[in-house]
């Protein structure tokens, strides 16, 4: 969740690698199905032990909405062996920091320890995966601290439910429709042997990537991931996936929402394909023509020159199943929600009609090359890009050779799926008023 | 042979057996790695400027940032305007727009922003040479326009005005304004007003002063050897002229003799945002820096006791925390959580525990190690990024610490005794020198909150950091709550009258994302009633029927007998005018005082019922009829208050007054009920309100 909320606040962050420095790994995968990554930088006497599983907010039952994420906050509860409360200290008196967020397709997992303790890291990862104890009491106060956290981010933060809004109105049959967070009624009905049925489904080594990057020597890492991992059995059971398409729209969406907001937001989110699509590369070069840096279109002229926006961003949201390209902009105090939204659509226009210049080009590969070297400055940003990579694309390598494939998108490329994808019937727009206009 | 082969197999069992994983054994780690620290190159230009660079080729990128030590100026009636400098700065300069500027610095797909005390620079290391010739244009060739200062004053504006429905935004501000004074810089609050009044004069005089080189910190991190880092910023910013900067000094802000609870009215909020926080003199690199930061985050860094208690144990927040800000001219101690409106009370209880706790009792060693095993870890993370190096040494110099402070900085990172942290958390933590500011609905929390000020009163402010003076308008001597609802009996017809009324018939609609909502609403004498709430005319939402005794509610999820509270609440509502039992001394009723509600002055009046049903109640001072009730609901967000306003009091036969519209704010949603028909003492009968 809190990747998929830092993308709406700080503006986007498509960040990946370049070809000057490749990022060495190696890939394995243990006889229980588990697949394993692992990747040595030794520059800092620190290690990244991340685990993801495949499962997010998508798998949950319609009923259940927030489930996948309020179990994950039951993973921090304890296990056989770590008795309740003691998880989180666990690392904190070992040196080390941890985490985990939840999205639509994943939970992931993480600890950043001092290298010397790599081996407790896979124990306590070993611990959560097999053997996690849940209880009623730890189940009541997640419950409570859960709904805290919707109302910290979504009820009581203005724009808050911005993008449950966005996503409900545009996948109406596919679960990305459904709010990660969850209602509050669904948190409220959420059951103890609900909770099993859903650990024993979904947190099975072969629905989950182990990967480590950091401080480690490779041989004495394995070793402890076999004695870790390797014994635990594979879950054996079907991991059920959401199987159903979102029929194509034919007609454009259009709402009203009311919040406790002062200045009026405007909202077009028009469906794209999946990550890792042809076109996929040539939306994101787009949604950046749009909105990255200060030269960007909608920053120069909807934001500096008509002064109609305070904020206009655009956002490729590629998931695994299909994606989104949400484009959200406030207006300036005094300006209607049409003007910004007239002023969106002319920028929508240029790019349809004119090819953009060489120069634009050249200023958008120079954006990407710079986003993929930021994107992998730390220990857990590498452990994490190559286990999403793995996840989603099946190769995590594409932390080095992605960049080739946005290399190869023209200026026809991005004028084409302009023409494509930012079409009215294909636009869900949402005008998000405030609530004394109502 | 044989025997050989068995014990071969006894062996291979033998090691199975063994390798079968125990885990309950828990690893032990293994050497600690020594952790090292790099002194980065320095130099200084002939302006004074100090340089330092971090050499790290591990990526191929490269960062620059400009820290300026400047002491902070008072802005008088223009606060907001040294915002706008740091804004200016990279608008304009003598040859180029801000249009020109950001295609230049987007060209090479790196990023550049800057305040009025430096600016942060970061692109990949080839292209190092545009990335400096268009820092050293914006810092030495810099020009401030009207219609670039004209644009970010209207964004100002705007941003100001999103911060309106942003609690955490207004508990800051109205923080500052509080714990440092609003004659301290640090207190000084934006609003539109003094936006209005930057002019461009102010910011050039500003910049002119202030952003000068001799005052100023340049590091470089990254791909760079240090003779290109010399070539580069002596060529760059070389030639920038130094100039005396004024230094300015401030008292030192105390804090309040007793604590204070300060509470920011937001009607809709579903949370509190508390704060209790205080100014504190703790400088960088002092004696206690380090101790007091142990005490700290023993308190509330992370998942620590806050948390720990707020949290984990009671489910009231999502997080709480603590923070203590050094600083040279005054730090802060703040602890924060953003709770549900109903625990605001018990939060700030639990808060104040805490507090008390560390400062009482001495923390035992297992848990200081811990923390102190933890702040190690920590740190060595923290030098992933070469950045931090840098950091450093800005630090040393600026703060006048030994060269060796962060090298040494393990050794009395260790050396810390549960002594230290009791004895600075005695000195850094004052649970009864605190303001508690608490920014949420005044209706739900404000009460509760009184006990933890040391006046027993709460004090009301605005999101501006004013005091909003409620003792303005005085209850008139003699008056009572049962006369205030004597004077509503009367307001909407007097007894008389609704004695006449038999049976009543009220239909009431709202439309709702396009759905029509239709509300029925029938009353009889003696006591009987039915609601039936409907959906786009024909799907029943909701249906109560009530024959006197029994009840009984049906809807979507199926029906279900009434009992208990439910039941009696029922009961109450079914009178025909229900506030003239109020006067059956079952009731609790407390005048609370006179409020403003959209301008009109009302008496609140805290009503809790037989059936404990518990309200607040808002009569109109001037016509004495009742404008707003809120009421604590069990909604789908959870508990919340609803808001209940009544207007358009109208008159119907026979000489009663009955409010036309309904306005519900349920917190996320505004319904807004008219009443389409009504019917006094029309064809109604007995049966109509049978209970099977």
């Amino acid at each position: 969740m809190k990747k998929l909320f830092l993308l709406l606040a700080i503006g986007l962050c498509a960040q990946v690698v370049t070809a000057q420095n490749k990022i060495e790994f190696e890939k394995y995968e243990l006889k229980n199905g588990m697949r394993v990554i692992l990747h040595e930088d030794k520059s800092t006497p620190i290690v990244a032990v991340t685990i993801s599983y495949h499962v997010g907010s998508k798998n949950e039952h319609p009923d259940r909405t927030g489930f996948a994420h309020f179990f994950e906050h039951l993973l921090f509860e304890g296990t056989e062996n770590i008795a309740r409360g003691e998880y989180m200290k666990l690392v904190k008196v070992n040196g080390g920091v941890l985490n985990a967020n939840t999205n639509f397709e994943r939970t992931f997992y993480f600890e950043i320890l001092p290298a010397n303790q790599l081996e407790m890291g896979l124990w306590m990862e070993s611990e959560r995966l097999v053997h996690a104890k849940i209880e009623n009491i730890g189940i009541e106060t997640q419950r409570e601290v859960v709904k805290e956290e919707r109302r910290q981010r979504y009820d009581n933060t203005p724009y808050g439910g911005l993008l449950d809004e966005t996503m409900k109105r545009t996948f109406k049959v596919h679960p990305y429709g459904r709010s990660i967070i969850g209602s509050m009624d669904h948190l409220n009905s959420a059951k103890r042997e609900e909770f099993y049925d859903f650990y024993r489904t979904f947190y099975v080594p072969e629905n989950a990537i182990l990967s480590i990057a950091g401080d480690i020597n490779k041989n004495e890492t394995k070793a402890w991931i076999e004695k870790y991992f390797g014994s635990i059995p594979r879950g054996g059971k079907a991991i059920p996936r959401p199987t159903v398409k979102e029929p194509v729209q034919m007609a454009e969406v259009r709402d009203t929402v009311y919040d406790n907001i002062q200045l009026p937001a405007v909202i077009h989110s028009y469906k794209i394909p999946a990550i890792g699509s042809a076109d996929y590369y040539a939306l994101g070069m787009l949604t950046n023509l749009l909105s990255q840096g200060q030269s960007s279109r909608f920053q120069k002229s909807i934001v500096d020159e008509q002064q109609k926006g305070l904020f206009v961003g655009a956002f490729p949201f590629a998931l695994e199943d299909a994606g989104a390209a949400i484009m959200f902009g406030i207006v300036n105090m005094g300006v209607s929600p049409q003007a910004l939204e007239n002023a969106m659509i002319v920028e929508y226009e240029k790019v349809k009609t004119d090819l953009i210049s060489e120069a634009e080009f050249q200023k958008l590969l120079n954006q990407v090359e710079n986003d993929f070297v930021d994107e992998n400055a730390s220990v857990q940003g590498i452990a994490e890009n190559l286990s999403d990579y793995w996840m989603f694309q099946g190769d995590p390598n594409l932390i080095n050779t992605e960049i080739e494939r946005f290399r190869k998108v023209t200026r026809e490329d991005i004028r084409r799926v302009a023409q494509k994808y930012l079409i009215d019937t294909n636009r869900v727009a949402i005008y998000y008023l405030p609530k004394s206009a109502q | 042979m044989k025997r050989i082969l068995l014990f071969i197999l006894a062996l291979g069992f033998g090691l199975q057996a063994s390798a079968q994983l125990d885990r309950s054994q828990r690893p032990k780690p293994g050497p600690a790695s020594e952790i090292r620290l790099a002194d980065p190159a320095t130099f200084t230009l002939a302006n004074g400027l100090k340089v330092f660079v971090v050499q790290n080729n591990k990526l191929p990128r490269l960062s620059v940032s400009l820290v300026l030590d400047v002491d902070p100026v008072m802005q008088g009636d223009a606060v907001g305007y040294v915002d706008i400098v740091g804004e200016l700065i990279r608008t304009g300069t003598k040859t180029k727009s801000k249009a020109e500027i950001d295609a230049i610095i987007d060209q090479i797909g790196a990023s550049v922003s800057t305040s009025a005390t430096g600016l942060y620079a970061a692109s990949l290391s080839k292209h190092k040479t545009k990335l400096f010739d268009i820092l050293s244009e914006l810092v030495l060739e810099t020009e401030f326009r009207q219609d670039e200062l004209d644009r970010i004053k209207k964004q100002f504006t705007s941003n100001l005005q999103t911060e309106k429905d942003d609690a955490n935004a207004i508990a800051g501000k109205v923080g500052n304004a509080l714990v440092f004074g609003k004659n301290h810089p640090y207190g000084q609050i934006t609003t539109e007003k003094t936006i209005e009044k930057a002019s461009l004069d102010l910011c050039r005089k500003h910049f002119d002063t202030y952003f000068k080189p001799n005052v100023g910190y340049l590091a470089l991190v990254g791909d760079i050897t240090v003779n290109e880092a010399r070539t580069l910023v002596e060529k760059a910013f070389g030639s920038w002229k130094s100039a005396e900067v004024p230094r300015h000094q401030y008292a030192m802000p105390e804090p309040p003799a007793q604590t204070r609870v300060i509470v920011v009215d937001r009607p809709v909020a579903v949370q509190t945002v508390i704060n209790i926080s205080h100014p504190v003199d703790l400088k960088p690199g002092s004696d206690d820096a380090i101790k007091a930061s142990v005490m700290n985050t023993i308190l509330g860094g992370g998942d620590a006791r806050l948390f720990n208690n707020l949290r984990e144990t009671y489910g009231f927040t999502y997080g709480a925390y603590s923070s203590l800000t050094k600083n040279n001219l005054v730090g802060e101690f703040n602890a924060n959580a953003q709770v549900r409106s109903a625990v605001t009370d018990s939060s700030v209880m639990m808060f104040l525990y805490e507090l008390n706790r560390i400062r009482d009792t001495m923390a035992n060693v297992s848990e200081v190690d811990g923390i102190l095993k933890y702040l190690n870890g920590t740190f060595a993370i923290g030098l992933q990024n070469p950045q931090t190096i840098a950091t450093f040494a800005i630090e040393i110099e600026r703060y006048k610490l030994s060269k060796d402070y962060y090298r040494n900085y393990l050794k009395n990172l260790a050396a810390i005794t549960p002594a230290d942290v009791q004895r600075t958390a005695q000195k850094y933590v004052l649970p009864a020198n605190s303001y508690i500011i608490c920014v949420g609905n005044k209706a739900a929390i404000a009460a509760g909150l009184e006990k933890y000020a040391a006046s027993g009163k709460v004090e009301f402010y605005d999101m501006f950091g004013n005091e909003v003076k409620e003792a303005a308008t005085p209850l008139p001597a003699g008056l009572t709550a049962e006369k205030v609802i004597e004077n509503y009996i009367t307001a909407v017809g007097g007894r008389k009258n609704w004695d006449k009324v038999k049976n009543i018939d009220m239909t009431m609609g709202a439309t709702v994302q396009n759905m029509t909502l239709s509300m029925q609403m029938k009353k009889m004498q003696p006591g009987m009633l039915i609601n039936h709430i409907t959906l786009n005319g024909a799907m029943t939402m909701q249906k109560i029927v009530f024959d006197g005794t029994k009840g009984k509610a049906s809807g979507m999820q199926g029906s279900e007998n009434l009992e208990g509270e439910k039941l009696e609440e029922i009961k109450e509502s079914a009178a025909m005018l229900p506030e003239a039992n109020y006067l059956d001394g079952k009731t609790t009723l407390t005048l609370v005082g006179i409020e403003k509600l959209n301008e009109q002055p009302a008496y609140v009046l805290a009503v809790v019922s037989p059936s404990g049903k518990k309200v607040t109640e808002y009569y109109d001072v001037a016509t004495g009829l009742k404008v707003r009730e809120v009421t604590t609901v069990d909604g789908p967000q959870g508990e919340a208050s609803q808001i209940s306003d009544l207007s358009d009091y109208r008159s119907i036969k026979p000489g009663i007054l009955v409010p036309h519209t309904t306005t519900l704010d349920m917190g996320a949603q505004l319904i807004k009920l008219e009443m389409k028909s009504v019917t006094v003492n029309g064809k109604m009968k007995k049966t109509d309100f049978a209970v099977e």
